[in-house]
């Protein structure tokens, strides 16, 4: 090439034109979903209703007949004998609204549990992704450099030469 | 004007002083001021001026007499003006900035006081000339203005970045000065576009050399085999893009020794076996460097006028140099080289330049271009002496555009 000709815009251009294959690039790694409401236990509010209320009364309250005359009287002893012929059945349905409050609390840490687990299992997979798409664009930049067509007939020990340390082998 | 004191040169001299917020020769802009003071100092007495320094005192610094107020601009003050400049620039609607009172205030803060006590000593030194250094610099136009408004000023702008040489801020800087002293033509073209007065900015360039004794001395590490020389401006172990091109040269080529001077090391990569060395740290081993290298490739050229580079075509050897820095100009105007937007690029770049005609023809037009431009001391002079007019007027006419 003569001093004279050598122009920088026309060997950029002319290399640019030479290297012109298929450009290829990688999907994008897809973004982590949010929950919305970015909590893991939704119940809350009814579960600390349950953990404050699952004991029922198993006494008659005297309050509640109201004052101190033969009619307070006769509902006391209503209630007292009503609550000493029910007592077995309220005490068992005490024991099994208990049951069942640490069923639900066992059923809430083994949901949060689960949701912590997909949280996790979604962010390895897209710190996965995010790899294999960076380790394809390593691919396609070497592929972009080298286009197969060319690269055997020109420069044959390129790819196995050097450290090999190019995308191929990691 | 204050009368000439005992200080002041004698009569047939003129006096010239250089206001400079820090004197060195590190930086391609601490270097490039003390380039333009040694011309100056060819036909005036030079005074430098810089609030730097713990004690007040002035002594002798070569050629110079280095006055130090010892009032020093703070780190934070100039970090706060540049980031301020910087968002400002990039998050305006309008092609220049608008700003208010306040950002004014704030963009002045901590600028301007250290210059105090230049007044009275511009007054002691009675000088001709002011050389403001620096686009930014308002607190010595600030003391330059409080001495005398008369006096003649010619700017250094050391403009690196575009955002600094066209805001709005700066411009009574550009409004002031009698000429503007630009390195490069980059430099100079967004100076005139911006400001107008395209007959008073000066392209000055730079007075650089090939030193001789570097193409007897190969570098042991490398020898003198033909090898691709790799710049970068990163440590051996970071990971980012640098590493990563440096990365991509020697695995492309691993057929060529490929040199990569980083800052802390440098590597010699051939057939994947690598040779470490000491960093680059002595202009004089770089030379040793330049002058054996086929190619040269400045992943982090320097910010003002891309010194290397420069040296390297001084020494035949063609650069590839990023396309978004002032390196380009020396490859594109110059014809010393290629540039490159992205990795596939940059390879294919240095597989051009490696190409026998090719470098021969890059080398010769670069090597042309950085001796007529950048090669001679005595034309800096006289391009220093023409720029700043009457006061050091040159004995012929200038090359300047």
């Amino acid at each position: 090439m003569e001093q004279s000709e050598f122009d920088p815009e026309v060997v950029l251009a002319r290399l640019k034109a030479e290297h012109r294959i298929l450009t290829w690039e990688p999907l994008p790694p897809v973004k982590m979903r949010q929950y919305a409401d970015g909590s893991q236990v939704r119940s809350r509010a009814a579960l600390e209703y349950l953990h404050h209320h699952w004991a029922l009364p198993d006494s008659f309250d005297q309050a509640t007949a109201g004052g101190g005359g033969p009619k307070a009287k006769v509902v006391g002893l209503f209630g007292r004998l009503t609550y000493r012929v029910l007592g077995p059945y309220l005490r068992e349905e005490r024991e099994l609204l208990s049951h069942l409050v640490r069923v639900n609390e066992a059923l809430e840490k083994r949901c949060d549990e689960l949701v912590l687990r997909c949280e996790q299992l979604n962010q390895d997979m897209v710190d996965r992704q995010a790899a294999e798409a960076e380790n394809q664009a390593k691919l396609a930049l070497w592929l972009n450099l080298d286009p197969p067509s060319t690269a055997a007939a020109s420069r044959p020990s390129t790819a196995s030469a050097g450290d090999g340390d190019n995308a191929s082998t990691r | 004007m204050t009368s000439r004191s005992s200080m002041a040169a004698p009569p047939d001299r003129p006096v010239a002083v250089v206001l400079a917020t820090h004197w060195e020769s590190r930086s391609e802009g601490g270097w490039m001021a003390r380039q333009v003071a040694g011309a100056l100092a060819n036909r005036a007495d030079v005074h430098v001026v810089t609030p730097d320094g713990s004690v007040p005192g002035s002594g002798s610094d070569g050629v110079f007499t280095l006055h130090r107020l010892a009032s020093p601009v703070t780190p934070s003050a100039e970090l706060r003006r540049d980031l301020l400049v910087e968002g400002i620039a990039a998050t305006s609607a309008t092609p220049v900035p608008m700003l208010t009172p306040e950002l004014s205030t704030l963009l002045d803060e901590g600028m301007i006081a250290p210059w105090a006590g230049a007044v009275d000593l511009l007054a002691s030194l009675a000088p001709d000339l002011a050389v403001i250094v620096g686009a930014g610099n308002v607190g010595a136009l600030a003391a330059v203005d409080r001495f005398d408004p008369d006096l003649a000023v010619a700017l250094l702008p050391l403009g690196s970045d575009e955002a600094t040489l066209t805001f709005p801020h700066f411009d009574p800087l550009f409004r002031r000065a009698a000429s503007v002293l630009t390195v490069t033509e980059a430099e100079r073209s967004a100076v005139v576009g911006h400001h107008g007065g395209g007959e008073r900015v000066h392209r000055i360039g730079a007075p650089l050399s090939a030193n001789p004794s570097a193409r007897t001395e190969p570098n042991t590490w490398i020898g003198d085999a033909e090898n691709i020389l790799v710049l970068t401006g990163v440590d051996q172990g970071a990971d980012d893009e640098e590493s990563e091109l440096a990365r991509l040269l020697r695995v492309r080529f691993p057929d060529i020794t490929v040199g990569v001077a980083h800052r802390d090391a440098f590597c010699a990569w051939r057939h994947g076996q690598v040779t470490s060395g000491w960093p680059i740290e002595r202009s004089s081993d770089l030379d040793r460097l330049l002058a054996f290298a086929r190619v040269t490739v400045d992943l982090d050229p320097g910010p003002l006028f891309a010194r290397r580079c420069v040296t390297s075509l001084l020494f035949g050897t063609p650069i590839v140099v990023p396309a978004h820095s002032r390196a380009r100009e020396h490859a594109e105007r110059g014809r010393g080289g290629l540039w490159f937007t992205n990795p596939s690029e940059l390879v294919w770049t240095v597989e051009a330049l490696l190409d026998p005609s090719t470098h021969d023809s890059c080398s010769a037009l670069g090597l042309a271009y950085a001796q007529s431009e950048y090669g001679s001391t005595d034309d800096f002079i006289e391009r220093v002496a023409t720029a700043c007019g009457p006061v050091t007027a040159p004995s012929r006419s200038a090359v300047t555009p």
